[in-house]
């Protein structure tokens, strides 16, 4: 990369590493404030990156996305690969957790095959030695031949001497100190072959991708890397990807196993060598056998999922008491402020009084005291479950479940973080290994009831009509939230939908690092959600003030008058529900008492007005800064098709419900109401599963020509693996 | 540690979820797909691979297993096609 002409010298680096090692620690305490949290060009992966000033030099600092390998299972591992070799960042921090020396070092080995200059930062040392165990790390040294740093990241320790290290070999002049990986005889054999086959041919010199590297992944059927040489030389390749092809066969055949199982098990053989040489054990420690016996209970059958409730209700209760508590504040805030704001800004009926405080101070106020408040405990509270290390065993508990929704136990975070605040749940997503994946848990996690919609749920339908109520409402909802499940296993990936998650030890909590995250997660939130909130809130103002919002309920009255059977004025409180979903009823609320005396909500409202009011608002759309959160997430077609469909399904769902209960109440007019509403929810849930069934039909005929093509392919493989049985058959 | 076939022709394998706990097993062949093995062989699951199953969640849920020093929750579909040898030691 190029470096600047100023007098500090600028060096990049990037921070590569396993997830969950230690690299965002270690970042950000290299680069504090400075750094920018953005996306990979047209990924949906975070990128950070940062600066850092340090002894006359810039380091520039990219945090790579954790994985566990250097092949192309993820978005994440491909756009690692590519930015090493396309960007040459002067040095590689390679991360690693000394806990799991063997898993760490298979990646290592396989970036040091990527030949950039690199520093191996051993982190979680402290750990190592409360487990009673030691590295030595001049063996590690001496083997790999990269300078190593025992690193604390938590307590800061060791991680400004990477950087010392850094400087050490730029100033000592020496470029590339790492030893070459050299495998077992037979496969270093055939990767020497390879590598000479493609020096002698001039075709394919050109590669990015250093040799051993590129003769490595080739034989490995790498598809990016195979794409890459077929792309560049078209025909020539033939005979070359010829003898990959016999080689891998060979290999294949004498191993009983496809290829890369043959060569990460290789290695795996170096990482082992290393991992035993370099380990010393001493004795265990007392915190250790505690933290142990927390690693079971928390597992357990039973006490599992004890535990479990009580930590989700524990944090639901405690974040909706103090989120209440200063939304309130914030309420009685804007109100007492409005008086002395109607005095400076020229009163009630001046238009400059709406705009600036109704519509710029309101949405400010919507967003800081009813969205902030929920946001922020919860970001704090899943920061404290992910740093002791509790999620993955709820994944664990939760992944039989998950199963039946078409997803796997990982999606039970965001969908845990979806009771709270729909936004943390849309970007925990992130932590699905697949595009697939994380589109199909943002689909589900953004339909779980968040703390706006309870909130609605209780002041309305609980107040007014009671628990039964309330009950049949959430198991509408649930079966739902399955119907959609349901339809959307049928896009399943069987070999994706498969659970594989690190359980790491309970370690414990360091407050310093959970405060920075959430400070961080916020910031985000803060610079993109509220300033949309605050023009979303001037814009009302200017459809209030030109008298447009009469004609949005003129417009929507086909759909709220008469297919739902709603209230006319009810249109309005849906818009503003956009903004944030308890509007809806703040707003109902006001209205309601604007009415003449007497009528109150439950005259406003039948039982089943109240219902299909209240399906409504949980379905039609998710929230603005939900919308912007998603969009960002996965893309703007994504956010507009997810839209689409929250609205579309939202009114025929609650247009369904309410269809049956006028069938149901007008041929048996003499039964109770509660006979009625029973009755109502058994026919939707059969219609439900009628549709679910049909869907199921309708994709498999539509999937029919893919799956033909699937299986003629897995044939031919099949075929092809069993050339010398070909002779069995016909 | 890749063994020839022939070596591992000598045991039967039965399949990871059959394993009775605090076992120690190897791994002798995965019968996954090509993405499934890849990440397994990410996560350190290769033939080979010495593997201790810790526990199981209720009701066919994902096992816990041990896998080179780390410890891993693996869905019970995927857990089904990674066989081991069934000489217990
Ligand atoms: N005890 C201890 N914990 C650490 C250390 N470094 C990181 N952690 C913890 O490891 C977890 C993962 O760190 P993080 O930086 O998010 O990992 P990343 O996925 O590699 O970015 C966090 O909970 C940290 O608090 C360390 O040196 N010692
Ligand atoms: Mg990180």
């Amino acid at each position: 990369m190029s470096e600047s002409r100023s007098k500090d010298k600028v060096i990049h680096i990037a921070l590569a590493g396993n997830p969950n090692v230690g690299k965002s620690v270690i970042f950000n305490q290299l680069t504090g404030m400075s750094q920018v949290v953005g996306n990979w060009p047209g990924k949906t992966v975070k990128k950070a990156e940062g600066k850092c000033k340090f002894k006359n030099y810039i380091f520039k600092i990219v945090d790579l996305p954790g994985i566990y390998s250097l092949s192309t299972y993820s978005i994440e591992e491909i756009i690692s690969r590519e930015y090493i070799v396309e960007e040459k960042p002067d040095y590689i921090i390679n991360v690693i957790d000394v806990n799991q020396l063997e898993r760490n070092l298979f990646f290592t080995i396989q970036l040091q095959m990527l030949n950039r200059p690199m520093i191996l930062a051993l982190n979680q040392y402290d750990v190592l030695l409360q487990r009673g165990f030691d590295i030595d790390d001049d063996k590690i040294e001496e083997l790999l031949g990269i300078k190593t740093q025992k690193v604390v990241a938590v307590h800061n320790r060791g991680v400004h001497e990477l950087l010392e290290k850094i400087i050490e070999i730029e100033e000592g002049g020496e470029i590339n100190n790492s030893k070459p990986i050299i495998f077992g005889k037979e496969i270093e054999y055939e990767i020497q072959r390879l590598s000479s086959e493609i020096t002698s041919n001039e075709f394919l010199q050109e590669d990015r991708y250093p040799l051993q590297f590129t003769s490595f992944k080739i034989l490995e059927d790498d598809e990016h890397i195979k794409k890459h040489l077929i792309e560049s030389k078209e025909n020539q390749l033939d005979h070359f990807l010829y003898i990959v092809e016999e080689k891998r066969k060979n290999l294949e055949d004498f191993h009983g196993e496809t290829i890369s199982t043959i060569l990460n098990s290789e290695i795996y053989n170096i990482a082992n060598h290393i991992y035993e040489e370099s380990i010393i054990i001493k004795e265990t420690s007392r915190t250790f056998k505690v933290r142990n016996f927390f690693d079971h209970i928390t597992v357990h059958s039973i006490f599992g999922y004890l535990i479990l409730a009580v930590v989700l209700l524990g944090t639901y209760y405690l974040i909706f008491k103090f989120g209440d508590m200063i939304s309130d504040l914030m309420d009685g805030l804007f109100s007492n402020l409005t008086p002395g704001a109607e005095q400076i800004l020229g009163g009630e009926e001046n238009w400059i009084y709406k705009l600036v405080w109704n519509g710029f101070l309101g949405g400010l106020f919507a967003g800081v005291g009813g969205v902030l408040p929920f946001v922020i405990p919860f970001y704090f509270f899943i920061e404290i479950l992910q740093d002791i290390g509790y999620l993955p065993r709820a994944a664990y508990l939760m992944d039989r479940f998950m199963h039946r929704i078409g997803v796997h136990g990982k999606t039970i975070i965001p969908i845990l973080l979806g009771f709270g605040c729909t936004v943390p749940a849309v970007s925990a997503c992130a932590i699905m290994e697949t595009e697939k994946q994380r589109k199909k848990s943002i689909i589900i996690s953004s339909m779980i009831p968040c703390s706006a919609i309870t909130t609605i749920v209780m002041g309305l339908v609980f107040k007014w009509r009671g628990p039964w109520v309330t009950l049949v409402l959430y198991l509408i909802l649930l079966s739902i939230i399955i119907a959609i499940g349901k339809i959307l296993t049928i896009f399943s990936d069987v070999d994706e939908s498969e659970l594989i998650i690190e359980l790491h030890d309970f370690r414990v909590p360091n407050f310093k690092v959970i405060l920075k995250q959430t400070w961080h997660r916020s910031k985000e939130f803060v610079y993109l959600a509220l300033p949309l909130i605050i023009i979303f809130g001037i814009l009302m103002e200017i459809f209030v003030e030109f008298n447009l919002l009469e004609w949005v309920n003129f417009l929507l009255s086909p759909v709220i008058e008469h297919f739902l059977g709603l209230p006319r004025s009810i249109g309005v409180f849906l818009i503003y529900g956009v903004l944030r979903k308890e509007l809806n009823l703040v707003l109902l609320e006001q209205f309601v008492k604007s009415l003449p005396a007497g009528i109150t909500m439950v005259e406003y409202l039948s039982t089943i007005q109240m219902i299909t009011f209240t399906l409504i608002t949980l379905l039609y759309i998710p929230c603005l800064a939900t919308f912007i959160t998603i969009r960002k997430e996965v893309g703007k077609k994504f956010a507009r098709h997810l839209l689409f469909f929250r609205l579309l399904g939202a009114t025929l769902i609650a247009g369904t419900v309410y269809w049956i209960y006028q069938f149901v109440s007008n041929i048996k007019p003499n039964w109770t109401f509660e006979y009625q509403i029973a009755i109502t929810i058994l026919i939707f849930f059969v219609f439900l599963y009628i549709v679910v069934l049909l869907f199921g039909k309708l994709i498999k005929h539509r999937g029919k020509g893919k799956r033909r093509r699937f299986h003629r392919f897995k044939e031919f493989a099949e075929i092809k693996s069993c050339d010398n049985c070909s002779k069995f058959k016909k | 540690m890749v063994q020839s076939k022939k070596n591992l022709e000598k045991f039967s394998e039965i399949p990871l979820i059959n394993i009775p706990f605090n076992a120690i097993v190897s791994v002798v062949h995965i019968r996954a797909g090509f993405k499934a093995t890849q990440r397994l062989s990410g996560m350190g699951i290769t033939p080979g691979t010495q593997i201790k199953v810790i526990s199981q969640a209720p009701f066919r849920g994902p096992i816990q297993i041990i896998v080179r020093g780390t410890r891993l929750a693996i869905g019970y579909g995927l857990a089904m096609k990674i066989f081991v040898n069934n000489n217990l030691h």
